[in-house]
Formats: structure tokens, C-alpha cells, sequence
């Protein structure tokens, strides 16, 4: 017997789809001669010694053949079968009958056994591994075949999912959402538990921003304040995708990104490539959720990448131009409103000098000039507010101030103009004595803004209102009026730098459209917050102002923490707007959100 | 070419720099009828003043609605149109009297006076149907000059 000629019939076993061959006869020398003919084949070889062994075998594996013995006390091989055949797993599994009797073939027509082989003892070594042989094959061929299309269909699921995500990163509307819709695809499209991306701060506008799309029973928010200063370095020397162990990335702080659950796994890292061939921010996946990344998973990822390094760049783009239509639109105004007032003085001046006026006209052009370079001097004023919050350099001289005196003042302030243009404001400072730590001219500023602002868009017989209450540990300060109103889609850049909701030529009202802006910087560098409401045009507006309390002297300490610390983390935020750092906080951001 | 008539002294606010005279009606001066069309008041004010003063006949309207409807009631040789107004605009004003002339040998001339000094706006002044920009702040004695050339008859 020379087994050899078999061993050309079969390729070696890949381990993966390898099949296993089961092997059943009570007695054991002939177990032994079966494993010795089929050693050749080399596959895993299980041994059963009867009927109800072979099924438990059936139950534990799955087998690309069976070859069982007809003749077995207690069950023998065709009532073996037929409760193989009972399993719907083994429905199809190939089985070899072995038997001495010739005549027990006829048996099988009584059986309806499926795919089964039948042979003579004494074996003949070669014939055995030639039909466990064929046996194998199309088991092992089946098996590959229905990989691939897994495989296939895997590959087909990720790139409609890369589509899906392509589309929705090119039509995201800020870099914050970019970077979102990102790190949520290198999650959902390359199945692994958690995504991440992040840019760096860069000259050409980009702020640090980071997300991380995680499951949420991977318990707390990933990586609180996380980012190290090494995440630029990294980000600057990654030139190509690469895999890591998170465990080993302490030193360059990406681990600090993800749940420690995930610690164990790996990930996979693409740089965001700009147009300059500059890296300015990565995209992560990490944690698969079976199995190791692919190397098409690298591809996808880098492919995501590259995506999200375009769209990132062409929001900055229509950003920077978004923000020079702004800034052109504001010179424009700033043009305009200087040289009204201007006009008027030089005009006045000039027809001053000719003499011809009268005594009256005299005191009358007199007043309209110190009027006119009263407006202009407030311009002015404005304007280096807006210059000393885009540098930073707004002082604040804080002390104990009590807030319904100075609410007081810009309203006695604000009267006479109020009066003039017949628009009544009404008073109701409920949380009389409330003090905050603060500047009392900036605050005056912030009312006296905010009430100048609800008269100038009320027209006569209107009513303006300024309310003071305190809501736990803070005040709030509310200037509605019942004038103008503002568009629902303008809403949302009331408080933002030179936005003006009419600049057209026609506009009724002047001004330079900082007002708000500087209202906004002011209330936040006090630790407060404002916001606008409005039900839309012509329904009146409702500015609301919250700032925090200051805590009664007997139970304040000199650093008081809140709990969570997050609170604590927006007061740092605004400390660092404060010292004109704005906009270039390294403070992350976490999107935590379910799987 | 046109003359200047009368010897230069006398030439009062019509002459390139206001002299400071105390002199009401420059005997060489022509009157005119003057619509200003101006929102801000003392700005207004200072036209309709320095017109007065130069003798002319002046009407004034705090936007572009009312200025046409005065335009449509009245005669002027001149308007002198505010660009950026509450309501309509002077663009619009201006346009709406170009309009009305349409089909008829009418000619008023009309100055814009604007605030804007961007590039652009002088284009958009004469497209919308100005005859000449004024860039606020005005210099009187050109305001004046721009007066006296376009109400007189060429040649």
C-alpha cells in the first residue's frame, strides 16, 4: 500500500476551511487502520467508537465527511445516520457506509439517507482517501466559496456605507459636524467600536477640534479633556496609515481618546491630508468587533480620510469667504455710518464760516455738529470694543456690584432717547440687592446696549421691558420689547461679529452691527451667557441674559469647584477668551453617542 | 465750454471755495427749483439751507416714496437724492423718475449723494439714473459748482 498518489489529489489545508473527517466504528484496531489510511490527507481526524459518540462528535463539530462502520452493536450505522440526517446541520453531510456484506446495500433503498458512499471491506487504502478525498474538496470548495461571497458581501455593505458617508461628509455644514459624521463612518463603516478624528489648530483658520464616537456601554464620556500636546506632534509626523495596539500609545495620548475597555484592542490611524500635502488632523478606528482590520479596512479608512481632508478644507474655504463677504460688508457699513455724521459736521462747519446764518441758525448748526461728532466718538468707541475682543485685550475691573443699580442707570441712560421716539420702558427688578462679581461700566455697557437695541427696533407707542430675577445661582436679565422682531433664519448670527440682518441700501436702521457681539463677549467674559428669542418678524424680541451669582461672603471659598468639573471646564474656556485665546481652546469636544 | 459770467468776486457760493461774505443771493446766480430727498435730518437741513441761501427754491422729502410724489406734484430743475433711504431706496427713487420721464423730452437732473464710498456705488448712481455722485461728506462749494453746471443749458 503506497499512499502517496493521494497526497498529489488534495492541496495542504488551509487551516481556516480545513475539514474535519469523522470517523465511527466500535471497534478500535479498525479505527486505528481507518486513521492510518487517511493520515495521508492530513486532516483533523475525530474518533467515535459508537452510534451515539459520533452524534455528540456532530453536535461539538462541524465535518466534511463521515465515515461510520454499518455493523455497530446497539445502534447501528444506517439508525446512526438516520439521526444525523435529523439535524438539519448535517442534513447534507457526506457519509461513507462501510461493511463487510455486500447485501447490506440493498438496506439503503429503505433509508432516504442523502448524499452517501458505500464500500467493501477489506479497504483498499487509496479508494478510501480518493472518495474522503473528493469529499473534502467540495467541502473545503464550499466552504471558500461562501467566504468570498461574505467577504463580497462585507466589501459591498462597506462601500455603500462609504458612499452613504461620503455623501453626508461633503454636505456637512461646519468642520465640528465633518469631523462628527467621520469618526461616526470609521465606527459604523469598518465595524469597530469606536471612531475618532480630530484636526489641529493650523494658520489657515483651523481650531483644534476633536470627536469621538464611541459605544455608550463602554461607559463614561471618552476621554475628558484628553488630548495631550503630543496628538500635534503625532498628527505632523503620520505620513501614512498605520495600525497600533492602543495599550502602546499612552506616550502619544491617543489611547487617552478612547474607554479603557478598548485598551486591550487594536486600531487602525490615517493622516488627513491637506491640498499642501500638509497633515492637519487624523482619522481613527479602534476596536474591531471581530477579527483583526483588513487591509481593505486600511484602504476604506484612508479613503475616509481623504474625504474628510477635502471637505474640511472646502468648508474652511467657503468659510474664509463667507467671513471676507462679512467683513466687506462691514466696511461698507463702517464707511457709511462714519461719514454720515461726518458729513453733517464738515457741511455745518462750512456754512458756519460763510456767515450767513443767523444767531439761531448759528446755535442750531452749533448743536448739530457736537451732536454728529457725539455719534462719531461712539462709533468709535464701538468699533475699539470690537477691537479689543478680536485681540483680546478687554479689561475688566471686577468688584461687587449690585445688579439692579446698574440696571437702573443704563435705563435712566437709555430714557430720554426712549421718550423722544414714544416707546415706554418698564422696570421689574424682582431680585433687588442680587450681586455679581463684575465690571459695573461693562455692565452698564451690556444693558445699556441691549435696551438701546429694543428701542431702536420698536416703533413709537411700543414697550420695552428689562426684568431682573435670580434663578438658583444665577441672574437672570431679561430686555424684551414688543417691536420688530427678528427672522427666524437670521436668529442664529444676532450675536455674531459685523452680521447685520438688513444691510441693504434701504435698511431703516444704522449702526454698525457689533453691538451684539460685544454684548455676547462681555456677558461671557462675566461667566454668563445670553441668548435671543424671537417668534419671527414684527413679533418683538426677548434677550436673555444669565449670570452667575455671587456666592454670600460667609459661604464662599476662594475656589470653588463644581463637582463635575464641566462647569469649571466652560469658566476655563471663558478665562481663556479672556486672555485672547478664543477659538484656539485645545479644550475637546465628546460626542458620546449609542451604538 | 461753458462761461463764467460775471467778475469772480462776486461769484458767491457758486464759485469754487465759499466765500466768507455775508451775502444772501449772488446777483449772478440763476434760481432753481431744488428737491432734496434726504432721511437724516440734519443733513437735510444743511442742504436745504445752503440752497436757500444761494437764492434757490427748495423742496425736501425724508425718502424716496415721498420725494416722488413731490417730484410728481411739482416742477424742479434739480434733485439732489439721498442713496441709502428707510423704505425705498434712492437707487429706487431715482429709477422711478427715469421711469416716469420715459417717452417724454423730460430731463430732470438728479445728483446722488451717497454715503457709500465703496467701488461699485457710482456705477450703481448712474445706472439707476443719476447725472452725478456726490460723495458725503460734501464739500459745499462742489455741491454748489454741480448745481450751477447741470441746470445750465449746454452751450
Amino acid at each position: 500500500m503506497t499512499p502517496t498518489s493521494t497526497t498529489a489529489r488534495l492541496p495542504a489545508a488551509e487551516t481556516a476551511r480545513a475539514g474535519r473527517i469523522l470517523i465511527v466504528d466500535d471497534r478500535p484496531e479498525k479505527l486505528l487502520a481507518l486513521e492510518a489510511a487517511l493520515a495521508i490527507l492530513g486532516r483533523e481526524m475525530v474518533k467515535a467508537t459508537s452510534g451515539r459518540e459520533a452524534l455528540r462528535c456532530l453536535l461539538q463539530h462541524d465535518f466534511a465527511v463521515v465515515v461510520l462502520d454499518i455493523q455497530m452493536p446497539l445502534m447501528d450505522g444506517f439508525e446512526t445516520a438516520r439521526l444525523i440526517r435529523q439535524r438539519r446541520r448535517n442534513a447534507d453531510t457526506p457519509i461513507i457506509f462501510i461493511t463487510s456484506y455486500g447485501e447490506e446495500m440493498h438496506a439503503l433503498h429503505e433509508y432516504p439517507l442523502g448524499p452517501v458512499d458505500f464500500m467493501l471491506a477489506p479497504l483498499i487504502p487509496e479508494v478510501l482517501c480518493s472518495k474522503v478525498g473528493v469529499f473534502l474538496e467540495l467541502y473545503e470548495r464550499t466552504a471558500e466559496v461562501r467566504e468570498q461571497a461574505r467577504r463580497l458581501l462585507l466589501r459591498t455593505q462597506q462601500l455603500q456605507g462609504l458612499a452613504r458617508a461620503s455623501l453626508k461628509i461633503h454636505a456637512a455644514q461646519s468642520i465640528d459636524d465633518t469631523l462628527r459624521f467621520a469618526a461616526e463612518a470609521a465606527r459604523s463603516v469598518l465595524g469597530s467600536r469606536c471612531g475618532a478624528a480630530a484636526v489641529m489648530p493650523s494658520p489657515n483658520g483651523l481650531r483644534q477640534v476633536q470627536f469621538v464616537v464611541s459605544p455608550s456601554q463602554a461607559g463614561a464620556p471618552a476621554a475628558q479633556g484628553s488630548l495631550k500636546t503630543s496628538l500635534p506632534a503625532l498628527v505632523a509626523g503620520l505620513s501614512k496609515p498605520a495600525r497600533f495596539a492602543l495599550a502602546d500609545q499612552e506616550s502619544l495620548s491617543l489611547s487617552a481618546l478612547f474607554p479603557a475597555t478598548l485598551l486591550a484592542t487594536t486600531g487602525l490611524i490615517a493622516p488627513l491630508v491637506g491640498r499642501d500635502g500638509n497633515n492637519m488632523g487624523l482619522l481613527v478606528a479602534a476596536g474591531k468587533r471581530d477579527g483583526e482590520f483588513s487591509d481593505d479596512e486600511e484602504s476604506l479608512l484612508v479613503q475616509l480620510a481623504q474625504m474628510t481632508a477635502t471637505a474640511v478644507e472646502n468648508t474652511l474655504f467657503a468659510e474664509a469667504r463667507e467671513s471676507n463677504r462679512i467683513k466687506d460688508e462691514f466696511l461698507a457699513t463702517l464707511s457709511h455710518e462714519l461719514r454720515t455724521p461726518l458729513s453733517s459736521i464738515l457741511g455745518w462747519a462750512q456754512l458756519l464760516r460763510t456767515q450767513m446764518l443767523d444767531a439761531e441758525e448759528t446755535a442750531e448748526a452749533l448743536d448739530i455738529i457736537e451732536r454728529n461728532a457725539e455719534i462719531q466718538c461712539n462709533l468709535i468707541e464701538e468699533l475699539l470694543d470690537v477691537s479689543r475682543i478680536v485681540t483680546g485685550k478687554i479689561q475688566l475691573h471686577m468688584q461687587s456690584v449690585v445688579l439692579d443699580g446698574v440696571i437702573r442707570a443704563a435705563v435712566d441712560v437709555m430714557r430720554p432717547a426712549a421718550q423722544a421716539k414714544q416707546v415706554a420702558v418698564d422696570l421689574a427688578l424682582s431680585a433687588s440687592g442680587a450681586r455679581i462679581q463684575g465690571d459695573a461700566d461693562r455692565l452698564q455697557q451690556i444693558f445699556w446696549n441691549l435696551l438701546s437695541n429694543a428701542v431702536k427696533f420698536t416703533p413709537p407707542g411700543g414697550h420695552v421691558r428689562a426684568t431682573l430675577e435670580a434663578e438658583g445661582e444665577k441672574a437672570l436679565v431679561i430686555v424684551e420689547d414688543d417691536g420688530e422682531g427678528i427672522a427666524l433664519e437670521f436668529l442664529p448670527y444676532v450675536f455674531d461679529r459685523f452680521r447685520q440682518a438688513d444691510s441693504s441700501t434701504s435698511r431703516r436702521h444704522g449702526g454698525l452691527g457689533i453691538g451684539l457681539a460685544v454684548v455676547r463677549h462681555l456677558v461671557e467674559l462675566h461667566g454668563g451667557a445670553v441668548r435671543a428669542e424671537s417668534e419671527g418678524r414684527g413679533r418683538g424680541t426677548k434677550i436673555i441674559v444669565t449670570l452667575p451669582l455671587a456666592q454670600p461672603p460667609h459661604e464662599a471659598s476662594p475656589d470653588q469647584t463644581p463637582p463635575d468639573g464641566s462647569a469649571g471646564l466652560v469658566r476655563e474656556l471663558q478665562n481663556r477668551s479672556a486672555d485672547g485665546h478664543a477659538g484656539a481652546g485645545s479644550v475637546p469636544k465628546n460626542v458620546v453617542c449609542g451604538v | 465750454m461753458r462761461s463764467h459770467r460775471g467778475p469772480p468776486n462776486e461769484s458767491g457760493l457758486a464759485a469754487a471755495e465759499i466765500e466768507p461774505r455775508n451775502q444772501t443771493v449772488p446777483p449772478t446766480e440763476k434760481i432753481r427749483r431744488v428737491l432734496v430727498v434726504e432721511d437724516v435730518a440734519s443733513q437735510q437741513k444743511l442742504l436745504v439751507t445752503v440752497l436757500k441761501k444761494a437764492g434757490h427754491v427748495v423742496a425736501s422729502a425724508d425718502n424716496g416714496q415721498d420725494g416722488i410724489d413731490l417730484f410728481r406734484r411739482e416742477a424742479f430743475d434739480i434733485v439732489l437724492m439721498d442713496v441709502q433711504m428707510p423704505g425705498m431706496s434712492g437707487l429706487e427713487a431715482m429709477r422711478a423718475i427715469r421711469a416716469e420721464e420715459a417717452g417724454t423730452r423730460n430731463h430732470v437732473a438728479i445728483v446722488a449723494v451717497t454715503a457709500h464710498a465703496l467701488a461699485g456705488d457710482a456705477e450703481q448712481c448712474l445706472a439707476a439714473g443719476a447725472d452725478a455722485y456726490l460723495r458725503k461728506p460734501i464739500r459745499l462749494a462742489e455741491l454748489m459748482s454741480l448745481v450751477k453746471r447741470l441746470t445750465e443749458p449746454v452751450g
